[in-house]
């Protein structure tokens, strides 16, 4: 890998986090940008390599990004096949997809896998789209969900009213003793 | 009642020579960045670890390299006695020969932070059956992470010419459940390597 193709590779995190703006990549941009621009790079600036890396990716074309990624840590072997086996620098698409296809639930140890593109349509066959239903303006999710529940309990209590009046029937006694007690 | 975790097996004479000590470059991994759900053990053998999977986040994960000089990278392991059970001290000692504002950031950087550990040692057992290989790579730190518990610099000292001393271990109180886990994936050591490599940070090379 030439140094141009590494400093392609780590611009993105060089550009977004900080803490990876290490004096080694420092190093790698300014060698980089002497070797697509063939000048010195102004290191004066707070953003002097960030506006370098810029003029790098700008002149120099983008790697080509694969389309399936696999985790870092992660070696693929399918059994009986050594030439089967991979990690991430050596995977291709299409053993990606042969894993993919006759081992799917490795699909855990992607971290990319492409979304496939539409499928094409014959001239002679018209789709037709279901009817859009537009939702309500006022629709509100979170009291739709709260009247539900509301409504379920309700319906419980309800329930466990029905079911404790028939349990708890008043018995005959108390009446006999309520009975006894307006006679003393 | 339960039966568990007793003697099964034989230890038999190695009739080969030990190799002692490890390599100078010694990779460290932040705790966080450790995807424990995808990693693998071996289903007989929960010390050796077949698959470590770093996670898929923003910033990136990766296995960053620190690199001694001569041997000076040390390692121990010691069972610690408690009152019930018993617990690993893993224990990595490493120098730094410079003392640039980037090594200080580092330094200070892993002060406060958790990683785990993965050193390479020197004895590589040869093994046609189980795979050649299975003694070089450990990992310290697998259930908590170390951390940095000393750094010491000594810019009169004779053997470190002013270089940094730094010693990671455990938490004081919450020690490893299990000794240094091995790491061999795919079995052989070609494919730990390249599984390793997956791993490294850009500026490993």
């Amino acid at each position: 890998m030439t140094v141009v193709q590494e400093v392609c590779l780590f611009a993105r995190d060089y550009i977004g986090v900080k803490a990876f703006r290490t004096s080694f990549r420092k190093k790698k941009i300014i060698e980089a940008y002497r070797i697509v621009t063939g000048k010195s790079i102004r290191i004066s600036c707070s953003t002097c390599y960030v506006e370098a890396l810029f003029a790098i990716i700008n002149k120099t074309k983008m790697a080509t990004i694969k389309g399936y990624e696999l985790k870092k840590g992660v070696l693929l072997q399918a059994f009986g096949d050594a030439s089967k086996t991979c990690t991430n620098d050596t995977l291709t698409d299409e053993l990606a997809e042969w894993y993919l296809k006759n081992f799917p639930e490795k699909a855990i140890y992607f971290s990319r896998i492409p979304v496939r593109p539409a499928p094409v349509v014959p001239k002679n066959v018209t789709i037709v789209e279901p009817k859009k239903v537009e939702p309500k303006s006022d629709f509100q999710p979170m009291t739709v969900m709260e009247n539900a529940l509301n409504n379920i309990s309700k319906a419980h209590i309800e329930a466990e009213k029905k079911s404790d009046a028939k349990i708890v029937t008043p018995p005959k006694r108390t009446t006999a003793k309520r009975k006894s007690k307006t006679k003393k | 009642m339960m039966i568990c975790n007793q003697i099964a097996d034989c230890i038999l004479k190695n009739c080969e020579n030990l190799v002692q000590g490890i390599k100078d470059m010694a990779y460290f991994i932040n705790y966080e960045c450790i995807d424990k759900d995808l990693s693998t053990f071996d289903p007989d053998n929960p010390l050796l670890c077949t698959q470590l999977v770093l996670k898929t986040v923003s910033p990136p994960c990766y296995a960053y390299c620190v690199s001694g000089y001569n041997f000076s990278n040390e390692h121990t392991v010691a069972m610690v006695k408690k009152t019930y059970q018993k617990v690993w001290e893993h224990n990595f000692i490493f120098r730094i020969f410079d003392n640039m504002p980037e090594d200080k950031l580092w330094i200070r950087n892993a002060v406060d932070s958790r990683f785990i550990v993965i050193i390479e040692n020197n004895y590589s057992k040869v093994d046609a059956v189980l795979g050649n290989g299975r003694t070089v790579f450990e990992i310290l730190g697998w259930d908590f992470g170390l951390e940095i518990n000393a750094a010491e610099r000594n810019p009169n000292d004779e053997e470190l010419l002013g270089g940094w001393m730094l010693t990671a271990g455990c938490s004081d109180k919450m020690k490893e459940s299990l000794p240094p886990l091995s790491y061999f994936v795919g079995g052989d050591i070609t494919a730990t390597r390249a599984a390793l490599a997956s791993m490294l940070a850009p500026c490993c090379d």
